[in-house]
């Protein structure tokens, strides 16, 4: 096993078959062990009844304090979340830090109005928890087509995206350890 | 590629949540980003560092974003101001699109939008250097010294410079030995797409074919004796660029076959390689040379010639310039004058006509040596003819009823023989190459003694 740590903290119902693979994914990638729990996050401290939304930075308060002192943790949240100048946003991290946030919520096909799809679920989350933890270990965005560090504003950019790091950001990531 | 590390951007707001996030959010894309929380600070920071955007808010305690969007254009144009606005405020956002700013966004930003507006700012921005920098490599251009000028003549030649710059067409330059020919090449190139790559020079003039071939295509390690390493010869150099061959019309036949090999594949090799090599280059070259008359003689292979000369740009020599000659003089007055530190005011009339009256066979390369000569001798004031020294003692009057072509046989008869037919010290006198000297002593059937 590598060196460090992440803890996967899933705060809604996603099911084995996305988080094992999910476990898998992480491990072999960054190289590092895997641990699941569940995180105590008061999500409705975080709502905005202005936004309608959550606050990112609310939870991102709460996660930092909630964080183990041994490795990095990214929580995964079903709930719309923004930060008070954008209208939304996917996920957030601390750039090389220990906590990332991911929210899942316009990862769904429902939310575009289209059909319940799961494999495309599922696909749309592994980029995004792949890029918020790339976030958190020390990588900025990457303009390499196709790498899973390229920045997505949409739903559409993300589907363009792969699931991996490219030569660069890997090369990045082995040196950040 | 833009690298997003050489952007900074400033980031004015009020609200601390938006400055961090903001901030963050370029800082992922790897920009330089820098804050502030009013108009007050803004202005303090913009003083001090260069800033490529400015993402500003429109309500700031004090000084509003409105009013630093103006101050920030009166100050530099070359700033990009992206507005952040409530909808509730969207009328003076669109006011300040009058007052200089890029565009706006409303508040909460739709992160497509703003990566959308930011990614066209950097673009524009981007161009507009292009553009400055083009602008100034034209305007430099316009003041070289050899194309400086108000004459028709030389003022065709910029038009033509302008029309061939942006093809891929090969250019043949010709005129008299030091009308700027390698000038015309390198505003030709710094005006081309390649401008951004390389501009290689081959002087084929002075030197022996087998020299001429591995500084042509290179060659590998033990080629001939005296390679000692592998070498890229310019050809390969020149690689998505452009190749000046300087004194074209010199070149053996055996030369111009492999050159005309070369310009229809743009595949080589190396000399005493085997492996094919290809190269991206447009082709630029000079001549002092009529080569008409050598392509008729059978000197010069015809099919090359028409394949370097898709088109021709004409150097007028600068007897042909009208008014150009005072206009040159004044200007060489002026550089000699300030890199000296001298205080030389003009030139006489008296000198300015004996200036105007000589035939400057070694053209504007020769006019430019004399007025350099004439600041030396000069204490101060003007320049009289006293100061100018026409090689060996050159005399109009005499000179007056004669042809240009007989004026020049003896002018260059009479350089040679004061220095003893020392090749080039004559050609350095005359201001022309030694290779021309050559030619103008085979052409004129000038003989020793
Ligand atoms: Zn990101
Ligand atoms: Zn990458």
């Amino acid at each position: 096993m590598g060196h460090g740590k992440v803890y996967l903290a899933p705060a809604a119902h996603y099911g084995d078959a996305l988080l094992d693979a999910l476990d898998g994914l992480v491990s072999g990638t960054f190289n590092v062990q895997v641990e699941r729990m569940s995180p105590k996050l008061d999500l409705a401290a975080a709502y905005s009844t202005s936004r309608h939304q959550y606050s990112a930075e609310n939870l991102m308060a709460q996660l930092v304090n909630i964080a183990p002192g041994d490795g990095k943790i990214l929580a995964m949240v079903d709930v719309d979340i923004f930060v008070p100048i954008f209208t939304f946003i996917f996920g957030e991290a601390q750039l090389g830090g220990k906590a990332a946030l991911l929210s899942t919520w316009r990862l769904r096909p429902e939310v575009y109005g289209e059909a319940h799809d799961k494999a495309l679920f599922m696909e749309r989350v592994f980029k995004e928890a792949m890029h918020e933890l790339g976030h958190a270990f020390g990588l900025k965005h990457c303009y390499t087509p196709g790498c899973v560090m390229n920045f997505s504003p949409t739903i559409d950019h993300v589907d363009e995206k792969g699931f991996k790091f490219c030569p660069v950001c890997t090369r990045g990531l082995q040196s950040g350890h | 590629m833009i690298d997003n590390a050489n952007v900074r951007i400033l980031v004015v707001d009020d609200e601390y949540s938006v400055r961090t996030s903001l901030s963050r959010w370029f800082e992922a894309d790897g920009f330089m980003v820098d804050t502030a929380a009013s108009a007050e600070e803004a202005m303090e920071k913009l003083s001090r560092a260069d800033f490529n955007i400015v993402l500003l808010d429109v309500k700031l305690p004090g000084m509003d974003g409105l009013e630093l969007n103006r101050r920030i254009h009166q100050v530099n144009q070359d700033v990009i101001v992206i507005i952040m606005t409530a909808y509730a405020s969207i009328d003076g956002a669109v006011k300040s699109l009058k007052e200089g700013a890029f565009d706006y966004v409303c508040k909460p930003i739709d992160p497509e939008n703003l990566t959308h507006i930011v990614r066209n700012a950097i673009e524009t921005q981007q161009l507009q250097k292009e553009n400055v920098r083009l602008r100034a490599s034209v305007d430099s251009l316009l003041s070289t010294d050899f194309i400086v000028g108000e004459s028709p003549q030389i003022k065709r030649v910029l038009e033509m410079i302008g029309q061939v710059a942006q093809t891929d067409a090969t250019v043949m330059i010709r005129g008299e030995s030091g009308t700027g020919k390698e000038l015309v090449a390198r505003a030709i190139h710094a005006n081309s797409n390649r401008r951004y790559g390389p501009l290689v020079v081959v002087n084929c003039g002075a030197v022996t074919d087998t020299l001429l071939e591995s500084e042509l295509f290179g060659h590998e390690k033990g080629a001939f004796t005296g390679a000692v390493g592998s070498r890229k010869g310019k050809l390969e150099l020149a690689d998505k660029g452009t190749v000046f061959f300087d004194e074209i019309g010199n070149i053996t036949e055996k030369m111009q076959l492999d050159l005309l090999r070369v310009l229809e594949t743009k595949e080589f090799s190396r000399v005493g390689g085997s492996r094919t090599l290809k190269s991206d280059f447009r082709v630029v070259s000079a001549t002092n040379r009529d080569l008409e008359t050598a392509v008729r003689e059978g000197s010069f292979r015809e099919d090359l010639y028409f394949r370097l000369a898709v088109f021709t740009i004409e150097l007028p020599p600068l007897r042909d310039r009208e008014g150009d000659i005072p206009l040159l003089a004044n200007h060489f007055l002026r550089d000699f004058a300030t890199s000296s530190g001298k205080e030389i005011v003009d030139i006489s009339p008296e000198a300015m006509k004996l200036i105007e009256k000589y035939p400057w066979p070694g053209n504007v390369r020769e006019l430019r040596n004399v007025i350099e000569r004439a600041v030396v001798v000069c204490k101060g004031g003007r320049i009289t003819p006293d100061h100018l020294s026409f090689p060996f003692g050159y005399r109009s009057q005499e000179e007056a009823e004669e042809s240009l072509e007989a004026v020049e046989r003896r002018h260059i008869k009479h350089v040679l023989d004061k220095t003893g037919w020392n090749i080039s010290k004559a050609a350095q006198v005359l201001g022309i190459d030694r290779t021309t000297l050559y030619a103008k002593i085979k052409k004129h059937g000038i003989e020793r003694g």
